[in-house]
């Protein structure tokens, strides 16, 4: 399998741009056989379920993809396994990444019509998104829009029933600076005995403008717990947060480090309360829902979020440390790089 | 200590300089006590996961009753501040800056805002058209003394992922932002 190139979603072509909108309205508009959802849809599922799951043995629920170190490596097999399905309806395609440094308030390419439209910054009011999905269409649809179809919300994957895509958020946190994210990228120390992953993690999903604030400046769903990948900006956003991770690794790897010792060993601390992870975010656990049909799991979702999860069973285990190297993924994933 | 202090760019043909602000991420990790007494005229708090990390935080002070932290000075001091959460998934909430009293004395209390697993800003500012500094020496009757006002967030007591309450329904998205008042800080702790 070919190295896949992931590209600056404002100066990439505006055909490459249109293809990767095309391939996930094409699995938007993919009715799974003997179902109502789509294809698109139980990637949403898979993100609502991962907030709370309860492992083998375990007897608490815990969020395996969030607010813990294994944020970053569940969503980079999360959304390699999303590119490779938007691949199976449009060949060669792959997710932009959005520059975070190109503010939203200034006219560009990438916030235009054509490309993610507009940021409703300072918003009071959420305002349906225009462009590309406006109103769930297109005004003029380009030929490969499937006939009937209009981009809206499943049922259950709806928190507050709106049924079309919308943006606003009051919160205004944003852009970050090139030298902040350049910053992030060469975090380089740690305290004494502690992992120097920890606090590029935090920064990296928590910090002042980085993740987290991504999620809530642009509001609606993005900025929804559990159901943020109904709105396509969030391929876009994340394909950024593996960007800057995967620029970190290089970085540390550069100066010596090997892609195994940037991650905490699985018996490190946390350095915030001492406790040891738990399962599903240490380097050596196994990351749901790609467990290969382990029994044991269980998921605290509404049972119609439940009802739409793809079956993973015969895929092969997949841990946290097996994505360390996103250009050689392993377990059939192949490898991309950010250009 | 996680401490950024920011100047908005000033508008090049304003007439007064624009007011400036204080910035604290609170996150995993990062510094429980965050001054308030500060010549901005404003704090941003980027809060991450609102009632789901964070649930409240308190404004504490280094100066004792004699010195003028009575519980009159306090409610003049919350008098004197606005709290608001602005917020993509909930949208602009008004949040109270609560006189709580026990027997040792008196703070201020507040909530960090609506639940959202992402990051909110909590913004603190005075009323009127002067420092956090000013209006929080004017409430405590100018001390006459080095003091320290501080704000200590408190961590959410509870997971919502563990009864899958984050699925509830919130606030409607695209519903209208008006300004709501769901931020009181014991409405927005969640037992479990």
């Amino acid at each position: 399998m070919a190295v896949d190139l992931r590209k600056n979603a404002a100066t990439m072509p505006a055909g490459e741009f249109e293809n990767f909108f095309k391939a996930c309205v094409l699995l938007k508009s993919q009715i799974v056989p003997g179902k109502t959802f789509s294809v698109y849809d139980q990637w949403v599922a898979i993100h609502g379920c991962v907030m709370g799951v309860k492992t083998p043995g375990s007897t608490q629920f815990v969020n395996l993809g969030h607010q813990n170190i294994g944020f970053m490596a569940w969503h980079r097999e999360y959304i390699r396994r999303f590119e490779l399905a938007l691949q199976s309806v449009v060949p060669g395609v792959t997710i932009p990444y959005w520059p975070w440094p190109v503010s939203p308030l200034e006219p560009s390419t990438l916030f235009s019509n054509a490309r993610i439209h507009r940021i409703f910054f300072t918003s009071s009011v959420q305002q349906a998104v225009g462009g590309l999905l406006a109103a769930g269409r297109p005004s003029s649809p380009p030929a490969w829009w499937p006939t009937g179809f209009a981009w809206t919300i499943q049922p259950a994957l709806q928190v507050g029933g709106s049924p079309i895509l919308r943006r606003g958020s009051p919160n205004n946190n944003w852009p970050p600076t090139q030298a902040a994210v350049t910053s992030i990228e060469n975090i380089a120390t740690a305290p004494p005995g502690v992992n120097v992953y920890w606090g590029f993690w935090n920064e990296l999903e928590s910090g002042a403008r980085t993740h987290n604030t991504g999620h809530n400046i642009i509001g609606g769903y993005m900025s929804n717990p559990v159901f943020s990948p109904n709105e396509p900006l969030f391929w876009i956003h994340h394909a950024q947060v593996d960007r800057v991770w995967s620029r970190w690794q290089a970085n540390r790897v550069a100066a010596g480090s090997t892609l195994l010792s940037i991650y905490p060993p699985p018996t490190e601390a946390s350095p915030w309360n001492g406790q040891v992870p738990p399962n599903g975010h240490r380097r050596d656990d196994v990351m749901w829902p790609w467990t290969g049909g382990t029994l044991g799991y269980s998921v605290n979702a509404p049972a119609g979020v439940q009802t739409m999860l793809p079956s993973f069973v015969g895929v092969p285990v997949r841990k946290i440390r097996d994505v360390f190297d996103h250009q050689n993924l392993g377990g059939g994933l192949g490898g991309y790089q950010y250009v | 200590m996680v401490i950024k202090r920011t100047n908005k760019p000033e508008a090049k043909k304003a007439i007064a300089p624009k007011a400036d602000f204080a910035e604290y991420v609170l996150t995993k990790g990062s510094s429980r006590l965050m001054d308030a007494r500060i010549a901005r005229k404003e704090i941003r708090l980027y809060v991450n996961g609102p009632a789901m990390l964070f649930g409240s935080a308190r404004i504490l002070t280094s100066l004792d009753m004699p010195g003028g932290a009575t519980h009159q000075a306090w409610k003049k001091l919350a008098a004197s501040l606005t709290c608001t959460s602005l917020c993509g998934h909930n949208g602009k909430t008004k949040i109270p800056l609560e006189v709580a009293t026990s027997r040792i004395g008196t703070h201020i209390e507040f909530s960090t805002g609506p639940m959202a697993m992402y990051q909110s800003t909590v913004v603190i500012k005075p009323k009127k058209d002067v420092t956090l500094k000013q209006a929080i020496d004017e409430a405590f009757g100018n001390p006459g003394q080095s003091y320290l006002v501080v704000i200590v967030p408190e961590p959410a007591s509870g997971h919502l992922e563990h009864d899958a309450s984050i699925f509830e329904p919130n606030v409607e998205p695209g519903s209208p932002h008006d300004d709501h008042n769901h931020g009181g800080v014991l409405g927005n702790r969640h037992g479990s």
